[in-house]
């Protein structure tokens, strides 16, 4: 279970005032659930996402995983997959290199790693477009890539900012639900950060949002 | 507070920056301060003396004083200006119609612009020769006699810097909003009213910061201006060379780069403002270009084609026609013993800077990637004239002038800016997660670095090679005050041949000028090949 404790951190404005972005933030995510984080543009959600995938530090509070205090542990050692609004894909890499990455950088060999990889691909309908670039692909086709990308390696918790925001509203609706399905059967935890209130209501069993530095419950 | 608080690896590897600076303090910063002082101190009065015929007042004064050096300063301050004028006039219409018309070729010429980058300063002068000279085509075909006028010089400098400008404007046009030219002319203007109104202003603090670079170049140009300006139309780098190199008057050589510091170093200053104020986020809503229709827009394209042959290819062409004119006889000046020598100094000297160049420049970008005022410290080489880095060194490490690593050092002086300039554009340009997605999926910092960010920073790695590249092959103001005459390269060798008299000595001259050419060139496309980025070809983001 992901357990944040009193997360306060400061936010550098260009003029160089320091503001409170986050302040004294609690949270539990219990394993095979989904949280969704609502909020509006800059109250700091994706900045959370960042701290508990440890590419921000946090000024104060602790960050925890089965009750481990992870709060200084580099990204590389939690083990968790963070899913970009702009999905991240690597441009220099074709579609199976992509998906293997994450397998290559726990030690697998690449042969082996993009086996999988290929494999994982014809699981999510993607197996003619294994050698394609990823500029190739279609929005979805590049969102599909992006969480076959972060499931691959069975991480401990999935981290999600908002995944559909790049995409039209048809192709939203379709492939949440695919999404919803198969992070059900990964049966790992989630943190689900969007702006759409409706998208946060389909996915969440919990339902937060960002005010003021701190979650306020909304169900 | 928080940048405290930022965990170790995302902060910037600083240390990376200790490489470059310690040799920019050695190689520029200190020979500088030598130089300034060197032009400060009393001893400076005594060779100014002897220049003016005894000159009362401060010694840091006297070249205003002086009528001769004033001439000098004056004149390439005004050459300098007349340049701006000129790449002005002519620049913006062609970048207008580069920037608006879709047509074959289009995308290879606007490669071609970078030739002028490439060619170094003794071939385009001698381009110019061939072109314009008392022997060259324009001559030959009964025009009036263009020596000792400023016209080679100022079309010289105009063949250099246009492309600058063109290059600068045409990127500024391609952002101005489509939206608001757009609104402008539902709102009533007409095409010239819009341009007037809306493109002008959008685009004038491109001008004025390309512009500032051109006065750069122009006053601070030493090659050009020993070939072509004569004794009449040299410049302050000229006479600073002259006075040090043929009249051993150091210290009236250093008040005059003092007072060339100073006006290469405010127009850095002004450059350096207008480039942050550039510094603003791609548009989206693009003007399309459009294929010409009518007579009218041929016309203009026909025009704008004209005026980059006439002033961009022309000299090159000619150097090339003069150079197979000269005969056989003229070319087998290529297999002689001296110019084999001066071919394996050039590629010597040249790869070793490169070397050294690249590790200097990668280490400056990487460091500085967020630290605004390091990166600044990179255009440091290209504010300081070639000269007044030689000369510096020449006053600060006297023992050490006639050594090859000394020589190398002041090479890679002169190149790793273009790396580091190359690859910190490639690091502003990487998608900004990507290296936190690698980090996400379990790749350590080192990793991430060597399996994302490397990849995709080496199409900028090589494009500031290749020009680094090119600036060591064609080398020439360091060379001539460092090197020792078994240490020519082919730069120095064409100034040799230029020196020396007769008909014969200049086709010989010719002939190299066209292999350095060509051997510039080679080197430039040998390690920027003109093909496209293997990680992105059409310039898409995932």
């Amino acid at each position: 279970m992901l357990e944040l404790q009193a997360i306060t951190k400061h936010w550098r404005t260009p003029g160089g005032a320091v503001c409170v972005l986050l302040k004294d933030l609690n949270l539990q995510v219990p394993q095979g659930q989904t949280v969704a984080l609502l909020g509006p543009s800059g109250s700091g959600k994706s900045t959370l996402l960042k701290i508990i995938a440890g590419l921000e530090a946090t000024d104060a509070g602790q960050v925890l995983f089965d009750a481990q205090d992870i709060t200084h542990l580099p990204p590389e050692q939690r083990k968790f997959a963070l899913m970009f609004q702009d999905f991240a894909l690597f441009p220099h890499l074709d579609v199976q290199d992509n998906v293997a990455f994450g397998l290559v950088e726990q030690g697998q060999r690449r042969a082996l790693a993009r086996v999988q990889a290929v494999a994982m691909l014809q699981r999510f309908g993607l197996g003619a477009h294994t050698q394609a670039r990823v500029w190739q692909l279609s929005g979805g086709e590049q969102q599909r890539v992006a969480l076959a990308r972060a499931l691959i390696t069975a991480p401990r918790l999935l981290l999600l900012d908002e995944p559909f925001s790049a995409l039209d509203a048809d192709l939203r609706h379709s492939l949440r639900a695919e999404f919803l399905e198969r992070i059900a059967a990964s049966g790992m935890a989630v943190v689900w950060v969007t702006h759409d209130e409706t998208e946060a209501r389909s996915v969440g069993q919990q339902g937060f949002r960002l005010v003021d530095g701190g979650l306020v419950r909304e169900w | 507070m928080p940048n405290a608080s930022r965990p170790t690896f995302l902060r910037s590897p600083h240390w990376l920056a200790l490489a470059p600076l310690a040799f920019l303090l050695v190689m520029l910063v200190a020979p500088v301060l030598r130089l300034v002082g060197e032009g400060l101190s009393g001893d400076a009065g005594s060779g100014l003396d002897m220049v003016s015929g005894g000159l009362g007042g401060s010694a840091w004064l006297q070249p205003w004083l002086d009528p001769y050096l004033r001439w000098r300063l004056m004149w390439s301050a005004l050459q300098a200006a007349i340049t701006c004028g000129v790449v002005l006039l002519l620049g913006v219409p062609v970048a207008w119609v580069l920037a608006r018309y879709e047509f074959v070729g289009r995308r290879w010429l606007l490669r071609a612009l970078m030739l002028p980058f490439v060619v170094p300063t003794l071939v385009a002068a001698m381009g110019v020769l061939a072109l314009l000279g008392p022997q060259g085509l324009w001559a030959r075909v009964g025009g009036a006699p263009l020596q000792d006028t400023p016209v080679l010089l100022l079309y010289g400098n105009v063949f250099f810097n246009l492309c600058v400008l063109v290059r600068s404007a045409t990127d500024a046009l391609e952002q101005v909003s489509a939206a608001r030219l757009a609104a402008a002319r539902t709102l009533g203007a007409t095409p010239w009213r819009a341009f007037w109104r809306i493109e002008w202003p959008a685009i004038l603090p491109w001008l004025m910061s390309a512009l500032c670079l051109v006065f750069l170049f122009c006053f601070a140009g030493f090659g050009m201006a020993l070939v072509l300006g004569g004794q009449q139309y040299a410049t302050v780098e000229v006479e600073i060379f002259t006075l040090v190199a043929y009249e051993l008057q150091l210290g009236a050589a250093s008040v005059l780069a003092l007072w060339t510091l100073a006006i290469t170093g405010a127009c850095a200053l002004v450059y350096s403002v207008l480039e942050r104020r550039l510094a603003t986020p791609l548009r989206s809503d693009r003007i399309a270009r459009r294929v010409p229709c009518g007579a009218g827009q041929w016309l203009a394209l026909a025009g704008a084609l004209s005026v980059l042959l006439l002033f961009c290819l022309a000299p090159i062409a000619a150097i090339v026609l003069r150079a197979v004119m000269a005969g056989a006889q003229s070319w087998a000046v290529l297999w002689e013993p001296e110019t084999l020598q001066a071919l394996g100094n050039t590629l010597r000297f040249s790869g070793a800077a490169l070397l050294l160049a690249t590790a200097l420049g990668l280490c400056h970008a990487l460091a500085a990637r967020h630290w605004a005022a390091l990166r600044a410290l990179a255009f440091l080489p290209l504010v300081v004239s070639p000269v007044l880095v030689a000369f510096g060194l020449l006053l600060l490490y006297p023992s050490w002038t006639a050594s090859v690593p000394l020589l190398i050092a002041a090479y890679a002086l002169l190149a790793y800016p273009f790396v580091a300039k190359s690859v910190a554009s490639g690091l502003d340009g990487l998608p900004a997660n990507l290296q936190a997605a690698a980090r996400s999926l379990g790749a350590s910092p080192w990793r991430a670095f060597w399996r994302v960010t490397w990849p995709l920073l080496l199409p900028a790695l090589r494009r500031g090679m290749a020009f680094a590249a090119a600036t060591a092959v064609g080398e020439f103001a360091v060379t001539l005050f460092l090197s020792r005459p078994e240490w020519a390269t082919l730069s120095t060798l064409i100034y040799q041949h230029l020196g020396r008299p007769g008909a014969a000595n200049l086709d010989a001259a010719l002939v190299l000028a066209c292999a350095l050419m060509a051997l510039a060139l080679a080197v430039f496309l040998l390690i920027e090949w003109p093909g496209s980025d293997p990680a992105n070809p059409e310039g898409h983001h995932a």
